[in-house]
């Protein structure tokens, strides 16, 4: 099997099965090349005792904590051939996850991305306003999460405005503008989860003033944590949304730096959805065994694309539900689920400076 | 004082403090304190709900502290010992009683004291500090209470400088980083300075002695070790982190088979205290060794986990606890010199005696290593700690001839 075949996959059509014998192939080819492209992930195999030559069940397919990509450097690549490097800066200013693409898993990336974003924006790029300030891709060379998320999907849009100025405040001239130049047409909306809220729902109310943006698409990612926080749910926010502006399609994602192109949509059901080149197992963190539909657990995610560097089954620090496969209403195959956030209290122990001294 | 700074429990003022005159080491009135806390300590309700509140309120019992301090060699008729003066202690920031027992040595050979704790509050240390102030409020109890302060206060600089250039005593329960900050707080050229920094702690297991076990023995050890290990998560300095297997070959592998077995059987009737976090973080500590290092992991569930190092090495670095456990073999305690290093604390053992002990250390002169005790024994606080007398440390000895 080509590995780029699973490009042309159909990302919602294929039924369980379908889907199981394709990613279990392809999962065990990038397993085998990995383990003789990597010296760090082949130690980690052979401590497994993990024989690369049989073909694993996707629940078998050896996965590692995300957390590594910020403490190794993880490559299956000579570094003549790095591309580029993927960066994600925590949001607390800790050591970010490092990357390495090669031109050919970039392209990858950027291809699974459009075939994903296409299929909720339609083929044509849309006008775009971006929920956010001009200046958070200004420095390119050293992008937070959110300016790679907004540089990487504004190549679904064009005419792109900025909602907000520099500090943050809405520019209700810019906004206004964009909603009567295309009221019209469609339109495609992106930003982050929180900073729609409060920069652009809160603003908007608090002028008491409403949009036309009835025809346009929000897509919105980043976590619910700070939301959650102020108790605003995903009802919520939709229904605020919808008040200010109008608009019905509003889809959040869910994605990660280490296996970028391979996002998880939400449909209208409310769930988020596995393309066929992507999926989701979810684990109970006592014994790693797998959970059944309706039980959370911790997250783990595989992919097809990661072919520089053995990213393609990851555990992730997020809990998720899976509540079905291939029975969705929204009417998509494959499997649906829900994340709820962090596991709480994810961050190192303290090895350093927090030893403990007994006291029997 | 700073306006920063928080006392918490307003045991006495910093100025009262200093000014006061030192307790008698050994005086009556610390023993009495001693017993008044050591009662409400153990006392049902409390001892229930909080046992490491309850180990220290036994270990407060005066008896027991006489005992210490008799091991000691502390007879005041023979010789001048009197206390060094003031003593800033500084709590490390997440063992709850910890600052108690270094406290009390110090206020047993009479020094005034001031002790910094974290600003974590939980319910074992709201209690524990109610109860101090409550006892010291009395009457009896008053020339202790002068000489007492618990203070409380975030990143402030400038009270621990302050402070460090009025003590005489600075003691320091780690971790490292915490202790090279400190150090950059100048004391008076007369004082000293305890500082307890992060350590590692080993196991040895003498295979053939294990296999000559019944199996009522077996479970004992299996207990003893569960205790070393799973109390505050394998967290403690004092837990075993590596365990090596002393002997030839084949009799290794059974030792290690039945070991591990029995001790699964124990683990599974405890309760489980890890939660996910905990075992992503082993599982990053498990992986980033497999990364780097030639190992082989073997785990049924992540409530244990085992390392097999084909030789035995100490990686400080990648193991945080939370039920790892580090395996090696060695053939003779020899073989522990290029292990060592001033990091590695406690050897709790099984199948070791005294003669070859010390006939390893008197031979050897081994670098590291501040402790051998029995397995089930590696927690138990000893007024010996990190090769510090702590008693010699808070008494000064006036010479006389």
């Amino acid at each position: 099997m080509q590995t780029n075949e699973f490009l042309n996959w159909p990302i919602y059509s294929f039924s369980k099965e379908e889907k199981r014998t394709r990613l279990e192939e392809l999962l065990h080819s990038l397993t085998v090349h990995h383990s003789i492209s990597c010296n760090l992930y082949e130690n980690l195999l052979a401590a497994r005792d993990v024989k690369v030559e049989n073909k694993l069940s996707l629940e078998k397919v050896p996965f590692f904590p995300v957390r590594l990509f910020k403490l190794f450097h993880i490559q299956s690549i000579n570094n003549k051939d790095v591309f580029k490097v993927l960066t994600s800066s925590g949001t607390t200013g800790q050591v970010p996850s490092k990357i390495f693409l090669d031109k050919e898993t970039s392209n990858f990336q950027t291809h699974a991305l459009v075939k994903i974003v296409q299929e909720f924006l339609g083929k044509n790029r849309l006008p775009m306003l971006i929920i956010d300030h001009p200046n958070v891709i200004k420095d390119r060379n050293n992008f937070s999460a959110r300016g790679a998320g907004i540089l990487g999907l504004s190549n679904f849009g064009r005419e792109h405005v900025y909602a907000l100025n520099e500090d943050m405040s809405l520019n209700i001239d810019a906004v206004n503008d964009f909603c009567e130049r295309h009221k019209n047409t469609n339109t495609f909306v992106f930003g982050f989860t929180f900073i729609i809220w409060q920069n652009f729902v809160l603003e908007l109310e608090r002028l008491n003033f409403s949009l036309n943006l009835q025809n346009s698409i929000f897509l919105h990612s980043g976590g619910w944590k700070k939301l959650q926080d102020i108790a605003v749910d995903n009802f919520t926010f939709k229904e605020r949304l919808n008040k200010v502006c109008g608009v019905k399609k509003i889809h959040n994602f869910y994605g990660m730096v280490e296996q970028v192109g391979s996002i998880f949509v939400e449909c209208i059901q409310g769930y988020l959805h596995t393309p066929a080149f992507a999926e989701i197992l979810v684990r109970d963190p006592l014994d790693w065994s797998i959970k059944p539909n309706g039980e959370m657990g911790v997250v783990q995610v595989l992919s097809c694309i990661p072919k520089s560097y053995p990213g393609h089954s990851l555990l992730t620090e997020d809990l998720g539900t899976i509540h079905g496969e291939d029975n969705c209403k929204c009417g998509r195959l494959g499997k649906y689920f829900e994340i709820h956030g962090r596991i709480p209290r994810a961050e190192v122990r303290g090895c350093s400076d927090t030893q403990v001294s007994p006291t029997k | 004082m700073s306006e920063n700074s928080l006392s918490i429990f307003i045991t006495s003022t910093e100025e009262v403090v200093l000014d006061q005159k030192n307790l008698r080491p050994f005086g009556d009135v610390q023993f009495l304190f001693a017993q008044s806390l050591s009662r409400e300590l153990t006392s049902p309700l409390v001892a229930r709900q909080f046992p490491e509140l309850a180990a220290l309120g036994f270990w407060l019992r005066p008896a027991n502290l006489k005992n210490i301090i008799g091991k000691h060699n502390l007879n005041l008729d023979v010789n001048l010992f009197v206390p060094r003066g003031l003593v800033f202690h500084i709590a490390p920031s997440n063992v709850d009683t910890i600052f108690v027992y270094s406290w009390f040595i110090s206020l047993l050979c009479g020094n005034r004291n001031l002790i910094r704790i974290s600003e974590k509050i939980n319910s074992q240390n709201n209690l524990l500090l109610d109860i101090i102030v409550k006892i010291l409020s009395k009457p009896e109890f008053k020339e202790i209470a002068y000489s007492t302060q618990i203070i409380s206060y975030g990143h402030d600089d400038d009270i621990s400088k302050d402070l460090s250039l009025k003590s005489d005593v600075r003691v320091v329960w780690g971790g490292d980083n915490t202790i090279k900050h400190f150090r950059s707080f100048q004391m008076p050229p007369h004082a000293t300075e305890l500082c307890f920094s992060n350590k590692f702690s080993l196991c040895i297991i003498d295979s053939d002695r294990l296999n000559r076990l019944s199996q009522e023995q077996l479970l004992k050890v299996s207990k003893g070790f569960y205790n070393d290990s799973y109390w505050f998560g394998q967290m403690a300095c004092s837990s075993p982190r590596l365990v090596l297997w002393r002997c030839c070959d084949e009799n290794i592998e059974i030792a290690r088979e039945n070991f591990w077995r029995v001790f699964e059987e124990v683990l599974n009737k405890e309760r489980n205290f890890f939660d996910a976090a905990d075992f992503v973080n082993k599982e990053i500590s498990v992986d980033s060794l497999a990364f780097k290092q030639k190992v082989k992991i073997s785990s049924k569930d992540n409530r244990l986990t085992k390392i097999w190092l084909d030789k035995p090495e100490v990686y400080i670095n990648d193991h945080c606890g939370l039920g790892l456990f580090h395996e090696s073999k060695i053939s003779h305690l020899n073989d522990l010199s290029s292990l060592l290093s001033r990091s590695i604390q406690t050897v709790s053992y099984f199948g070791l005696n005294r003669e070859e002990v010390f006939l390893y250390v008197k031979e050897q002169v081994p670098v590291g290593i501040d402790r051998f005790c029995e397995i089930g024994h590696a927690l138990d606080f000893g007024s010996i700690w990190d090769g510090l007398d702590l008693f010699r440390s808070f008494l000064r000895q006036i010479d006389f001839k």
